[in-house]
């Protein structure tokens, strides 16, 4: 297992989600869309793990699974030696108030018929953690946490900006106190400044209450701002994961190196060789044989490459990664 | 320099609706040059695409009412041409890229056919000669296998695919002027990279003008070389791209580049508050709601956007704000031409 000790906190064993899509009204047969497959890691206690891939390569599915919005096909998570898929409502319910997760687009998972008040006080009132004549200070004492004015109670969602939203999104996953939250996108639809506020209000919190934080995003400047330990997902594989500055200095899987040099950097005095990728990221419906960046990568060899499928390996001191190409060097 | 295509002065752009009117568009002038990239950067809501729309008379009147301003391409003011005049234009001499290429091709033709519309139109190509340049394009923009493609229904294609037959239909009449709306804001960052290099080497081979509209300070800094950033509906700094990221002077300008997120600092230093609403703007300057630096003359009086002149006397740089008072030159030109 990846970076076993003490202090884990949840242990990712070979999870596989698999989507049946059908196509189109008229047509019975069904397409499988294999979204996450066979991905193991761990998140310790107290990190930032980030999870970096473009759009349609799991990262979501993952987040899902991560706190059980959904059941996998196969593999486990590991919560203090317990398996998370194995709990009853009532293991359920108390999972809840240690995991909580965010999303992108808090207008989609704010209820809009409820006001803020209301939304933040439901998780207090299911888990009955706060006696019911002190929901109400809990609410206010919330809303001062993530940075909003004591009226906001009584308002209603769309009455708020997308950034002053997401604080809301946020204030509810703290109502719980959890230990870890989920963060998916958080900030992917603000503009900077209003970026820039939340992701400081995310390591403010982190400090307050020793947060962990997995927090997945497919902009890899945010990721690297924020996360202590980076993973990078491609077609529904973790093809890599490495401490922050490992990931981003050296790294090891060409997917990962391309994907690097293809962030443009707000410096015009910079100009950096780029890893030209051609092609797209591969179809998830199809069955694949091989390594899922076979088609796409610059050193693939047909011999070795096109045939198996690579697993994660520690190539350095703490740094994975799933490519046959790569030596296994110690840390240099 | 080279020559200037497209000369904006002055436009302003008013929206009417029931809360009132909203200048979305206030008294924006740039210009754009041949075979150069002008970036429009700002937040949402700040008129980037509205100037666009405006330059492109796409705005549906009422409830949006251009109310003044010139437009010079080529000594005709775009703000005044006769519908007729103006359909010659567009697609032809300017053509755009929107952000989402999904909504702006026509899901029922074939892609191949598409293209070969704008030739008909504007070139009166028969039905062969089009479809064999239509080939030519879509590999021009690096489709594989064209030949096949054009028969393609855009929900056949991916994102990437998708704004790469935008961006061939865009060039399909050597257009002079592109008007790039977010061309690269739905995509992937690697395909995005890909869609950029693409502009890059067309405009290189094309001495094609581009007006880039982005919020992306990165794309900006790799593809621009002239910035004008814009902060509620006007032009807050306008300089070439060095000297923006170099030496910014406008406080939101300041403001944007230390909410880039960077891993050596630990906290950023985000930008107080919220834009304030178009139809409600403040009194005087309109970031002194979220200026460190304003005082009494900031909320009373607006600045106007004048050259700097502490900067090298070669490079224009426009700002506008009352701090730069003392170091404006005399001459009060909107835009300098040089």
């Amino acid at each position: 297992m990846i970076g076993e000790g003490n202090n884990t906190f949840l242990d990712v064993s070979h999870i596989s989600k698999t989507f049946f899509a059908s196509r189109g009204l008229f047509m019975p047969q069904h397409g499988r869309i294999h979204a996450v497959q066979d991905v193991t890691f761990t998140v310790h206690r107290g990190e930032t793990l980030g999870l970096v891939g473009e759009s349609g390569c799991g990262k979501s599915t993952l987040a899902r699974l991560l706190v059980r919005l959904m059941e996998p096909d196969s593999g486990a998570i590991m919560l203090e030696g317990k398996n998370i898929y194995h709990f009853d409502r009532r293991m359920m319910l108390h999972f809840r108030r240690r995991v909580q997760i965010i999303f992108q687009d808090p207008m989609s998972s704010l209820n809009p018929r409820m006001t803020v008040g209301r939304i933040i006080a439901e998780p207090l009132k299911i888990h009955g953690i706060v006696a019911r004549r002190n929901v109400k200070e809990r609410v206010n004492e919330l809303l001062h946490m993530v940075g909003l004015q004591p009226d906001a109670a009584q308002r209603y969602p769309h009455e708020f900006s997308s950034g002053q939203r997401q604080r809301i999104g946020i204030a509810r996953a703290l109502s719980l106190q959890p230990e870890c939250i989920i963060a998916d996108e958080p900030v992917s639809s603000l503009d900077v400044s209003i970026q820039a506020q939340i992701l400081n209000l995310l390591a403010e919190l982190q400090e307050k209450f020793h947060l962990t934080y997995v927090f997945i995003s497919h902009d890899l400047s945010v990721v690297k701002h924020i996360s202590t330990r980076v993973a990078v997902m491609y077609a529904g594989r973790i093809v890599e994961i490495a401490p922050r500055s490992q990931l981003y200095e050296t790294p090891i899987h060409p997917y990962t190196e391309a994907l690097l040099s293809a962030v443009p950097i707000p410096d015009p005095a910079i100009t950096k060789k780029r890893v030209r990728l051609s092609g797209e990221p591969p179809r998830l419906d199809k069955a694949m044989h091989g390594c899922v960046f076979f088609h796409r990568c610059p050193i693939a060899k047909e011999t070795i490459c096109a045939l198996n499928t690579p697993v994660l390996e520690e190539k350095r001191q703490g740094h994975w990664a799933a490519c046959f190409l790569q030596p296994n060097a110690p840390a240099a | 320099m080279n020559a200037c295509l497209l000369e904006v002065k002055n436009l302003c752009t008013i929206l009417q609706s029931d809360s009132g009117i909203a200048r979305v568009v206030d008294n924006v002038s740039f210009q754009v040059h041949s075979g150069e990239t002008l970036a429009l950067v700002g937040e949402s809501g700040c008129g980037k695409t509205m100037t666009a729309f405006s330059l492109m008379r796409l705005l549906p009147s009422p409830p949006c009412i251009i109310a003044g301003g010139t437009a010079l391409l080529g000594g005709e003011d775009l703000l005044t041409l006769p519908e007729k005049k103006m359909r010659q234009i567009r697609g032809n001499r300017i053509a755009m890229v929107f952000q989402e290429p999904l909504t702006s091709l026509n899901p029922v033709f074939r892609i191949g056919d598409q293209i070969a519309e704008v030739l008909h139109v504007h070139r009166g190509m028969n039905k062969k000669d089009a479809r064999e340049r239509a080939v030519e394009l879509l590999r021009d923009v690096g489709i594989p296998s064209p030949e096949s493609r054009i028969f393609s229904y855009p929900h056949q294609l991916s994102g990437g695919m998708r704004q790469r037959v935008m961006i061939a239909m865009a060039l399909a009449c050597d257009p002079a002027l592109l008007i790039a709306d977010e061309p690269t804001t739905a995509l992937d960052v690697t395909v995005q990279a890909q869609i950029m290099e693409l502009f890059q080497s067309l405009q290189r081979r094309k001495t094609m003008g581009i007006l880039l509209i982005t919020h992306d300070l990165g794309i900006v800094a790799e593809t621009a070389h002239t910035v004008a950033v814009m902060y509620a509906g006007t032009i807050v700094e306008y300089t070439d791209v060095m000297s923006l990221f170099r030496r910014p002077l406008h406080p939101y300008t300041q403001g944007l580049l230390d909410s880039l997120p960077r891993p050596e600092v630990k906290r950023l230093r985000p930008i107080p508050g919220m834009v304030p609403p178009l139809d409600n703007l403040p009194n005087g300057c309109r970031f002194h709601t979220r200026c460190s630096f304003a005082d009494k003359r900031c909320r009373e009086q607006e600045p106007e956007l004048l050259p700097f002149s502490g900067n090298s006397a070669q490079q224009i740089h426009l700002v506008r704000c009352w701090q730069y008072d003392a170091h404006m030159s005399a001459a009060n030109i909107p835009v300098s031409s040089s």
